[in-house]
């Protein structure tokens, strides 16, 4: 750090960022926060203490997450502070104009000291997390200024981190299910994940989310569900004859409409699928949805890719567990067709039969 | 022919190129990753048992066989694009290295000359400096161009 000075902007590098940021979890973690309310969020496995300054993360974080009470998965717990400089938060750090970022070296760094962070340039915005005091700190520069992806999956590079530590992935990734027994849908952004996804929560099928899933690698690869959003552009909510007024709230700034599990459909959604195949849809613009065999060399880049991408932090472990997904699952292409019910009818029937 | 600053290709010993370099094994294909830049890399069939054999330190020497779909310039080419991509790099000698058991069998058995795919859909953006290699005012994740 070049300067300790809460009057003059931290400035870090990559070798001091780990300094940093053990610092500045000391500072927040180790202060009573008597003027911010505590919240409680209960995931899979993890219940979360939340100290949130912020209105709208706080307001994301509450409508967010699909929450359970019940899980099979062990215990575990984290403190989450949200805040900006007011108080007991610190002025964020800038990262110095001399040192390029690289995340993956950013990573290497604070693996030394066993901590976790990311930094959004744009907006001097950190994300730091202590997994031996399970003490997490999102630090904004002011009310509002974080990414603007951060209200569709709130709190995610701390869920990434904490469940990576105990040898589960956030994927990037869709699920359909029929009876507690699913499918992960895998590809990259426009390859028809969230489209599919929503085609089959609106013919009766079950998911645990459109675009990132929690993954248990046990007997079985299990995905539990974390986020309740589902996203999808104008385009897609014509074709999937939604209404947009009525179910799909505003757009977000993919120019997406971003809405919820609960506003397509009251059915009950089960604590989590036993997925029996991983499978890539690809738009085709067909009559009809078919799936063939796919290879594993093919389906592992259209899968981890994406996934590794979009979770900060160090990158092998990621590769590891999804090249193990991958390894233990038959993979599928999936063409699909252009009317939702046809296409989730294939995937009922695609389920049933797989006996996945 | 067969040099590379001086070097012939075919007599040394090779390893992995860094700890950034992380392959794995699906149904006998492998799949490299570079984690410093995102890219992906699969193998023609003949490739895979290749790589297999020459990032455990055989010699090239010892992979020529009449019934490869290579001749040594193949197997030279080939190198030479595992060189370029910065995924294994020469090492000092050492013992030597037979090929595992089974892999000259797979090589024989290969139908596809020695190739090297690469995927880099993501690497642009694995590989940038969100802070640097922005487009002003837009901000991360849009590129500068050029």
């Amino acid at each position: 750090m070049e300067t300790a000075e809460r009057s003059q902007p931290l400035v870090v590098r990559t070798d001091t960022v780990a300094s940093y940021v053990e610092a500045l979890i000391e500072q927040v973690g180790g202060t009573r926060h008597g003027s911010m309310q505590e919240r409680r969020i209960a995931l899979p496995g993890l219940s979360i203490r939340l100290f949130s300054q912020d209105e709208m993360l706080t307001r994301a974080a509450e409508t967010s997450f699909i929450q359970t009470s019940r899980s099979d998965l062990p215990e575990a717990g984290l403190t989450v502070f949200i805040g900006y400089p007011e108080g007991t938060f610190p002025e964020p750090a800038s990262w110095s104009p001399h040192d390029r970022y690289q995340p993956h070296k950013v990573a290497q760094a604070l693996s030394q000291k066993r901590l976790h962070a990311s930094y959004f340039y744009d907006l001097d915005h950190w994300h730091a997390y202590d997994p031996k005091s399970q003490i997490a700190v999102q630090l904004l520069k002011a009310p509002g200024a974080f990414p603007p992806w951060e209200a569709g999956a709130p709190l995610r590079p701390f869920l990434h981190w904490h469940y990576a530590e105990r040898g589960m992935r956030l994927a990037h990734a869709g699920t359909l299910g029929l009876d507690g027994r699913g499918i992960l849908l895998a590809g990259a952004g426009g390859s028809g994940k969230s489209g599919t996804v929503i085609a089959g929560l609106l013919n009766g099928l079950e998911s645990m989310g459109d675009d990132y899933v929690l993954l248990s690698p046990g007997d079985v690869i299990r995905a539990y569900p974390l986020f309740s959003t589902l996203k999808q552009d104008p385009e897609g909510i014509q074709r999937l004859k939604l209404d947009a007024a009525r179910n799909c709230g505003r757009l977000n700034w993919q120019g997406k409409h971003q809405f919820t599990i609960r506003d397509l459909t009251t059915a009950p959604q089960p604590d989590y699928l036993d997925i029996g195949a991983l499978v890539v849809p690809r738009v085709t613009g067909g009559d009809h949805t078919h799936f063939s065999p796919l290879a594993r060399k093919e389906a592992i880049v259209e899968f981890a890719a994406s996934s590794i991408y979009q979770m900060p932090g160090e990158r092998e472990s990621g590769f590891r567990f999804f090249s193990d997904v991958v390894n233990r699952l038959p993979c599928f292409r999936m063409d699909l067709g252009r009317h939702p019910r046809e296409i989730a009818d294939q995937i009922a029937t695609f389920i049933q039969k797989a006996g996945t | 022919m067969g040099r590379r600053e001086g070097t012939d290709l075919l007599a040394q010993q090779y390893k992995i190129a860094s700890r950034d370099i992380v392959a794995e094994d699906f149904d006998g294909d492998i799949v490299v990753l570079d984690l410093s830049c995102g890219k992906y890399f699969s193998f023609s069939d003949s490739a895979c048992g290749l790589w297999e054999a020459l990032s455990a330190g055989t010699r090239p020497q010892a992979l020529l066989d009449s019934a490869a779909p290579y001749s040594s310039a193949g197997l030279e080419d080939f190198l030479r694009k595992l060189l370029d991509h910065q995924l294994l790099t020469i090492r000092e000698p050492g013992i030597e290295v037979a090929p595992a058991a089974g892999l000259i069998e797979k090589i024989r058995g290969a139908k596809e000359i020695p190739e090297i795919f690469v995927f880099d859909d993501l690497a642009d953006l694995f590989l940038a400096d969100p802070i640097h290699d922005v487009e002003e005012p837009v901000g991360w994740p849009v590129l500068k161009q050029n």
